[in-house]
C-alpha cells in the first residue's frame, strides 16, 4: 500500500514540503547547539580572542557546590511539581466527571485559564499571594489555621514550596484537561464488566484505569519534566535573577543565566546549559520505561 | 469542584481588582474592594508613561501569531510527508524530532543568542520569531495526525497524478482541529516565552509585553503597581479570547487523539 522509495530518490514535491522544517531546524536549533558546545570548550574571555580550554568548564562544574545545589533544587522542583500537579489533576478529572454535563465544560475551562497566564505575569501575581505577612496565602490559609505567618519568598525553607505552588497552579488545569479526555475515552464495557465481577473501586482504578490512561500520563509527565527543567521566567521575576535567600530557589537555567550574563562567562554558562541534557534525558528514560514495569502482567 | 475552580481563578480575579487599587491598597490584602473604581491606571498604562504599552502588546501579538502560524505550517508540511510516506531515513527524522523536544529552546538560549547576533538579527523581532518556528513537538504531533487520514484518499490522489502540494492542501481541512490545537498551543508558548525575547530584544521598542512588564516591575516598587496589574489584565484578554475560540476544536482534537 505504501510505496518505498529511496531517501535520495524522493521526488521534488515531497522534498519541497519537508525541507523547510528541517532547514529551520538546522539553522535555528542544530547550529546554536553545536556552537554552544564549542563555546563551552572555550575560556571565559569577554573581550578579545578566547582560547580553547577543552572540558575544563565541565570538570569545574563537577566540583562546584552551587552547581550541585541547583541540580538538586531543579530535581526537587520537577518531582514535586509533577507529583502534586498530576495527582490533583487526576482528582479534578474524576471530580469533573461527576458533575452535571453542562458544568463540565466551564469547569475545565476555568481550571485551564491559569495555564494561559504568562509566567512573568504569574510571578507578579504570586508576589501578592506570597507577599510577606500580608500575602493572600498567609491571610487566608496560614493564619486561620493558627500557624505562624510564613515569609514565603525570603525564608529559605519556603522558597521551594512557593515556586512549586506557582507551577502547580499554572499546569494542573491543562493536565486535568488531558486526563479528562483520556478518562472519557476508556471503553465502558471493560469497566462495567469489572464492576459486575466484583472488582472494587480502588482495584478498578489501579488495574484497569491507570494502565489505560498511562500513555496520556506519560505525555503529561514528559511535558512537565521538560517544562520544569527549562523553568526560568517564574523564578526570575520572583527573585530578580538570583537564587533567593541561600540559593534556595536556584534552578539550573537561572544558574546558567547568572554564569553567563551576571558573571560574564559565556563559556561556563554554555557548559551549565548543556549539562542539563544528561539529567533531563535520564529522567525522561525513567518516565518512559516506568509503566512497563509497574503493570507487568496486569495488562489485559 | 466549584471550590477548586474558584481557588484557581482567585489570583486572576485579584489581579483584575488590583488594577484599580493604589499601591498601599494592593499591598494590604485586608482591603478587598478598591476605594474607588477609577480607570486612571489604565489611562497611565496607555499614556506610555512607563513603557509603550500599545507597542509591546502589538509586538507580542505579531511575534506570537507569526510563530504560531509559521510553526504549524512548517510542522504540518513535514509531518505530512513523514506520516504518509515510507522512505529510508524516515525514523531518523522522527528521532530528530524527539531530540528537539528533549532540548527545549531555553537550554540553547545562550548559544542561540550569540548565533542570532552573528546573523545580524539582534534586537529584531525576526530574531525571536524565526527560531521559534522549528518545533520538534509539532513534527511528532503532525506525523501522527496525518496517519489518521484515510490512506486510500491520498493513494488515489497520488495515482491521479496530483502534485504533493495539492494533495497536502486538500487534506488540510480534514485535520483542521489538529491544526488549530497546535497553532493555539504554540501561540500561547510564544506569548509566554521569556528567556529568548529577553536576551534578543534589547530596545524598548522591540520588547514583548511580558518582558516589558517584568522590566517595569524590576525598575522600582514606587511605580503604581496597579499599572502592572492593568497591563497584565489587558495582556490576558487576547489569550483568553483565542483560547475560548479554540477550546471546542481543542477538545475534539484531543478526544480523537486519545481514542485513536
Amino acid at each position: 500500500m505504501l510505496r518505498y522509495s529511496g531517501f535520495l530518490k524522493i521526488n521534488r514535491g515531497r522534498l519541497f514540503l519537508a525541507a523547510p522544517f528541517f532547514l529551520f531546524l538546522l539553522v535555528f536549533w542544530a547550529t546554536p547547539l553545536v556552537k554552544g558546545f564549542l563555546l563551552s570548550l572555550e575560556s571565559d574571555t569577554l573581550w578579545g580572542e578566547s582560547s580553547f580550554v577543552g572540558f575544563k568548564h565541565y570538570s569545574e562544574l563537577l566540583q562546584d557546590s552551587r552547581y550541585w545545589h541547583s541540580v538538586a533544587n531543579t530535581s526537587v522542583f520537577a518531582l514535586s511539581t509533577i507529583t502534586f500537579s498530576i495527582g490533583l489533576a487526576l482528582l479534578f478529572a474524576h471530580g469533573i466527571r461527576m458533575c452535571r454535563k453542562g458544568l463540565q465544560g466551564p469547569l475545565t475551562f476555568a481550571l485551564m485559564v491559569p495555564g494561559l497566564c504568562p509566567p512573568t505575569v504569574l510571578a507578579l501575581l504570586f508576589l501578592l499571594v506570597f507577599h510577606g505577612k500580608e500575602g493572600l496565602l498567609n491571610r487566608w490559609l496560614i493564619e486561620p489555621l493558627g500557624f505562624e505567618t510564613v515569609n514565603w519568598l525570603s525564608d529559605p525553607d519556603f522558597i521551594m514550596p512557593a515556586i512549586v505552588i506557582q507551577a502547580v497552579w499554572r499546569w494542573t488545569g491543562f493536565m486535568t484537561f488531558f486526563l479528562l479526555c483520556a478518562l472519557n475515552a476508556r471503553p465502558r464495557d471493560v469497566l462495567d464488566a469489572a464492576a459486575i465481577d466484583g472488582v472494587n473501586t480502588w482495584q478498578r482504578f489501579y488495574k484497569i484505569t491507570l494502565p489505560l490512561i498511562s500513555p496520556t500520563i506519560t505525555f503529561c509527565l514528559i511535558y512537565l519534566l521538560v517544562d520544569c527543567f527549562a523553568q526560568f521566567a517564574g523564578s526570575y521575576v520572583l527573585f530578580g535573577g538570583s537564587g533567593g535567600t541561600n540559593d534556595a530557589g536556584l534552578l539550573l537555567v537561572t544558574y546558567a543565566y547568572q554564569k553567563a550574563f551576571v558573571g560574564g562567562g559565556f563559556g561556563s554558562g554554555a557548559a551549565v546549559s548543556l549539562s542539563i541534557l544528561p539529567w533531563l534525558a535520564g529522567m525522561l528514560i525513567l518516565v518512559a520505561l516506568a509503566p512497563r514495569y509497574l503493570w507487568k502482567g496486569a495488562r489485559m | 469542584m466549584l471550590l477548586a475552580a474558584f481557588i484557581f481563578l482567585y489570583p486572576l480575579f485579584w489581579m483584575v481588582l488590583g488594577s484599580f487599587k493604589s499601591n498601599s491598597e494592593i499591598f494590604n490584602t485586608r482591603v478587598y474592594w478598591p476605594m474607588e473604581w477609577t480607570g486612571q491606571y489604565f489611562g497611565i498604562l496607555f499614556s506610555g508613561e512607563y513603557f509603550n504599552f500599545e507597542r509591546a502588546l502589538f509586538n507580542s501579538i505579531a511575534i506570537s501569531i507569526s510563530q504560531g502560524v509559521g510553526a504549524t505550517l512548517l510542522a504540518a508540511m513535514a509531518g505530512y510527508i513523514i506520516g504518509t510516506y515510507h522512505f529510508r531515513g524516515r525514523m531518523t527524522l522522527v528521532a530528530l524530532g524527539v531530540m528537539v523536544v528533549l532540548i527545549p529552546a531555553q537550554m540553547v538560549a545562550l548559544p542561540l543568542f550569540v548565533w542570532v547576533n552573528t546573523l545580524g538579527l539582534f534586537d529584531n523581532p525576526l530574531g525571536v520569531a524565526l527560531p521559534g518556528m522549528a518545533s520538534g513537538l509539532g513534527l511528532l504531533f503532525f506525523t501522527r495526525v496525518f496517519r489518521l487520514v484515510p490512506k486510500e484518499l491520498i493513494e488515489v490522489a497520488r495515482m491521479e497524478g496530483a502534485s504533493e502540494w495539492r494533495i497536502f492542501l486538500s487534506v488540510l481541512p480534514l485535520v483542521k482541529p489538529f491544526l488549530i490545537t497546535f497553532g493555539f498551543a504554540h501561540f500561547v508558548l510564544a506569548w509566554h516565552a521569556h528567556v529568548i525575547p529577553m536576551l534578543i530584544l534589547h530596545s524598548e521598542e522591540a520588547r514583548t509585553l511580558p518582558i516589558s512588564l517584568a522590566a517595569l516591575y524590576g525598575s522600582s516598587l514606587n511605580s503604581p503597581q496597579a499599572v502592572l496589574m492593568a497591563g497584565s489584565t489587558i495582556g490576558m484578554i487576547p489569550l483568553i479570547t483565542v483560547f475560548a475560540m479554540a477550546y471546542p476544536q481543542l477538545k475534539s482534537a484531543l478526544q480523537e487523539f486519545v481514542t485513536s
